[in-house]
């Protein structure tokens, strides 16, 4: 079994001691760390993460950070994360068709990079809570 | 006809003179109870301040933990952040001080001035200019006649930042040290010692100290035990993992201080608020002695009167 935790400068989003198995987004692909696993320091890039309880997946949004592997704990430092059952699908479609909207007008004074980064962050997020609740 | 004359005049300031009392007695009576009001606020927000630092905690402890081990067996000292040396001929210094929004703090702004005044002063003395950004109002007039350069005010900050609040500070402080215009980075504030207690700190933010990052008890049995058998892969590389982490770590560093901060302000809020209700306590007891003493007298003055004028008739 993993200790699994994770982390962001505000709070600590999930902990457990008990988990089977994590899927994670690295900036070099996702990867599923399992017991045992070899020692590992690795960036995260933005994307879903899976944790295996006993009891039923848990889909977890991440936006970047660091994780550390060592003698089966995971530390997760994430710039952000959050749960999918704490993310609020209402306000995710709101903050993507805001996105979509600003990118369609394309006005000259706004940042398009970082427009379209909100846009895929809402739009992983809603994608999250879709299987969530699909799942559920 | 004058000594009646003035027996009436008398009788009115006497009543004046109880009726004035009371009024005070009303007013003071007031104060206790908004100042009673403010020390409740204060010392729940105190907790919820508190209450939150410990929440990050662990995230910034893990942080100091990843950034060790990362320089472990090999040294990054090419990386400019950990480097000493890197800006070294740099003209300045930054400090940044942390300091409440709002005043009835008691002695803790004056104490962080002065504080402030002489670490910036020091820095001067030893042949390098100050760059001045502040974070909360309350001190930044003060400290801004200093013969300081003033970069930046960050006072509209919120007491619960986020992320996105924190992101332009940390990219000023970030490209003023990679541009070698600063040789450090302080950070000034109010550091919480307990509810009673506030101590004025300066804790180095850049370059990074690896050496000195303080670590609990734990993490660091745990770090001398991964020193000794623990050999990490890296993915990208290392250096690419630091450059992730340092941002994340300043920031963790700017929110714990924010928190710190506002823990300190509303602690010396609450203890300052409660000096002033026992104040306004006290005074309402002087003053109600008083109020009795003079309603008396003013009672004894008029059985007094009432008899004289029986006996004349």
């Amino acid at each position: 079994m993993l200790k699994v935790s994770i982390t962001t400068v505000e709070r600590t989003v999930f902990s457990s001691d008990n988990v089977a198995k994590i899927t994670l987004p690295t900036k070099e692909g996702v990867i599923t760390v399992l017991p045992n696993h070899a020692s590992l320091v690795s960036a995260l890039s933005m994307g879903e993460a899976i944790v295996y309880t006993d009891e039923s997946p848990n889909y977890m949004f991440l936006d970047g950070g660091v994780v550390e592997i060592n003698d089966n704990t995971v530390h997760i430092l994430a710039t952000a994360a959050e749960q999918a059952e704490e993310l609020d699908e209402a306000r995710i479609e709101e903050a993507r068709r805001r996105a979509e909207k600003i990118l369609e007008e394309n006005p000259v004074d706004v940042d398009l990079a970082k427009v379209e980064t909100s846009l895929q962050r809402e739009l992983m997020k809603q994608k999250l809570v879709r299987k969530w609740q699909q799942y559920k | 006809m004058i000594s009646s004359l003035h027996l009436a005049e008398k009788k009115k300031k006497k009543m004046g003179k109880t009726r004035e009392i009371k009024k005070r007695i009303k007013s003071v009576n007031n104060i206790s109870q908004v100042t009673n009001a403010m020390q409740l606020v204060a010392a729940s927000r105190m907790k919820k301040a508190q209450e939150n630092a410990e929440k990050g905690k662990s995230y910034s402890e893990q942080i100091k933990q990843i950034m060790l081990k990362l320089s472990l067996n090999k040294t990054i000292t090419d990386d400019p952040f950990i480097d000493p040396a890197y800006s070294q001929d740099a003209q300045a210094d930054m400090i940044i001080v942390f300091s409440p929004q709002r005043g009835l703090a008691g002695a803790l702004p004056s104490n962080l001035v002065r504080f402030a005044t002489k670490f910036g002063n020091d820095i001067a003395s030893a042949g390098r200019a100050v760059q001045l950004v502040t974070v909360g109002q309350k001190i930044r007039q003060q400290l801004a006649n200093q013969p300081w350069e003033f970069v930046a005010d960050f006072s509209d900050m919120p007491e619960q930042p986020t992320t996105a609040d924190m992101r332009p500070l940390i990219k000023l402080i970030r490209d003023s040290y990679v541009n070698r215009e600063i040789h450090r980075a302080y950070l000034i504030y109010p550091g919480f010692i307990n509810a009673l207690t506030q101590i004025p700190t300066a804790r180095l933010l850049l370059p990074l100290d690896l050496e000195g990052l303080e670590l609990s008890h734990e993490t660091e049995s745990l770090n001398t035990e991964m020193k000794s058998n623990s050999v990490y892969m890296f993915e990208p590389t290392r250096e690419e993992i630091f450059e992730e982490l340092i941002p994340a770590y300043i920031e963790t560093q700017l929110y714990q201080t924010r928190l710190e901060t506002i823990a300190s302000e509303y602690s010396a809020r609450m203890v300052a608020m409660k000096g002033a209700t026992d104040n306004a306590k006290e005074l309402k007891g002087d003053l109600t002695i008083l109020y009795n003493k003079s309603r008396q007298a003013q009672i004894t003055q008029e059985v007094a009167e009432i008899n004289a004028v029986r006996s004349r008739n």
